[in-house]
């Protein structure tokens, strides 16, 4: 099996001695050891290790700051802080960054193998589950969609998005909860939304009976798709949350750390853009 | 039916994770029935909620009060943009409270699970959450007003 590659950033020798004590062994390599913030940063880009554990304090610049220069860089990067503080803010600021975990010092050895094993394997498996996720709802997707709105459908390559998404016109957002999470969101024009309204309905529609009526099309879709998936993927219980409504010229959504896609469907009525993403690394 | 009860469980979250993050003062300014849309005050984060209490919450603030909150949890660190550190401040701040309010409910028995939570930003834009009516609660939180925006039922 192969080894996983930690780089260990600590002012303090004796600290760094006793990481590197925890984890030498057939299960860890230490292939590097950093002192300062700017080391670590030359050390990273020269070793590209799979896990760092990180101080907070150091005298270049803190462990926080050095984090956000790696991440800024090398957005993958797995960190692990390390440090003699662990209140909720810093807990906070971290998370936000897109630290992997925080251990307060001093750290057991087995908790310290266990979650530098965890941060590693989370990744693999996250990336698995996606391309899965990901493969079922685009299968599913140009079945479920004509099939409920009776439109002729030209469905698009689906293409990566970014942590923002710019809508405009109306857009309904269905969670996804449960063992993942996640989001999907149907965004179109309120004049194609009141298009289909009427289709369905077969009169003109009140804007109420438009935005129910886009509210219920996403429940279905992806309803749909996520039972095929539970059904597909056993054991998996994923659920949905009940759709909410915005309605803008320039709306910017952003869901952090979102491995996010979008696919666009024109019928004769407008165009119709899906979203979906699940929280996780890319 | 929208159960004002349903409100305990947030305001137990609030006192439980707001302190924690250097907030000092939390008062409850009022509770009024909302009906139909929203508009938005700048910064809304949709967050929902299913199982045994299922909806959708949209907590609402101005930009500026969004960056303020954002520099109280980054340490007092200044916070001048709404930029990519202070959204995601506000979104783990949604996160937290929905997340503790959830295991209040569970604490009851109820069973809840969240979605993550979905930040937009924008200028005029208005939110329908999944019920037509909701209950609007105004919380002071070191007097920024947080508005937040519930549309829940107990199944």
């Amino acid at each position: 099996m192969k080894k996983i590659r930690v780089l260990i950033v600590d002012d303090s020798p004796f600290s760094q001695t006793i990481i590197s004590q925890s984890l030498g062994d057939e299960l860890f390599s230490v292939c590097g050891k950093a002192e300062t913030g700017i080391e670590a940063l030359e050390l990273y880009e020269q070793l590209q290790p799979d896990v760092v554990t990180m101080d907070i304090t150091m005298p270049d610049m803190g462990g926080m700051e050095c984090s956000k220069r790696l991440l800024s860089t090398y957005p993958q990067a797995k960190i692990v802080i390390l440090s003699s503080l662990k209140h909720d803010s810093l807990i906070v600021q971290g998370k936000s960054l897109g630290i992997a975990a925080f251990l307060q010092k001093p750290v057991k050895e087995q908790e310290l193998r266990r979650t530098l094993q965890a941060v590693c394997a989370e990744d693999k498996e996250e990336k698995n589950w996606q391309e899965q996720f990901n493969q079922n709802f685009f299968s599913c997707l140009p079945i479920v969609f004509p099939n409920i709105t009776n439109l002729k459908c030209q469905i698009g390559e689906a293409e990566k998005q970014g942590e923002k998404i710019i809508l405009h016109g109306l857009a309904v957002i269905v969670g996804l909860a449960g063992e993942k999470q996640g989001r999907m969101i149907v965004n179109t024009s309120l004049s194609a939304a009141e298009k289909l309204t009427e289709k369905i309905f077969k009169k003109e529609p009140q804007e109420e009976e438009v935005l129910n009526c886009l509210s219920e099309l996403a429940n279905i879709i992806c309803g749909h798709i996520i039972s095929k998936f539970n059904n597909d993927m056993h054991g998996t219980e994923f659920t949905i949350t009940p759709p909410s409504v915005i309605l803008g010229e320039n709306m910017n959504i952003i869901n952090r750390k979102f491995n996010s896609f979008s696919v666009a469907i024109d019928t004769e009525l407008g165009r119709f853009n899906i979203f979906i993403g699940l929280v996780g690394g890319i | 039916m929208m159960n004002a009860n349903l409100i305990n469980p947030f305001l137990e979250a609030m006192n439980n994770v707001l302190p924690s993050l250097g907030f000092k003062e939390i008062t409850k300014e009022s509770l009024n029935l909302g009906e139909g849309f929203l508009l938005s005050k700048g910064v809304t984060v949709l967050i929902g909620l299913t199982h045994d209490v299922q909806g959708n919450i949209a907590y609402n603030m101005t930009e500026d009060v969004a960056k303020k909150i954002a520099s109280t949890m980054m340490m007092g660190m200044p916070v001048q943009q709404m930029d990519e550190l202070a959204q995601s401040a506000i979104s783990e701040l949604v996160n937290m409270i929905t997340g503790n309010a959830a295991s209040n409910f569970e604490k009851q028995g109820m069973r809840t699970d969240i979605s993550p939570p979905s930040l937009i930003i924008g200028k005029d834009f208005k939110v329908k959450v999944s019920s037509n009516k909701f209950l609007i609660l105004h919380l002071l939180i070191d007097g920024h007003l947080l508005e937040i925006n519930m549309g829940l039922e107990n199944k």
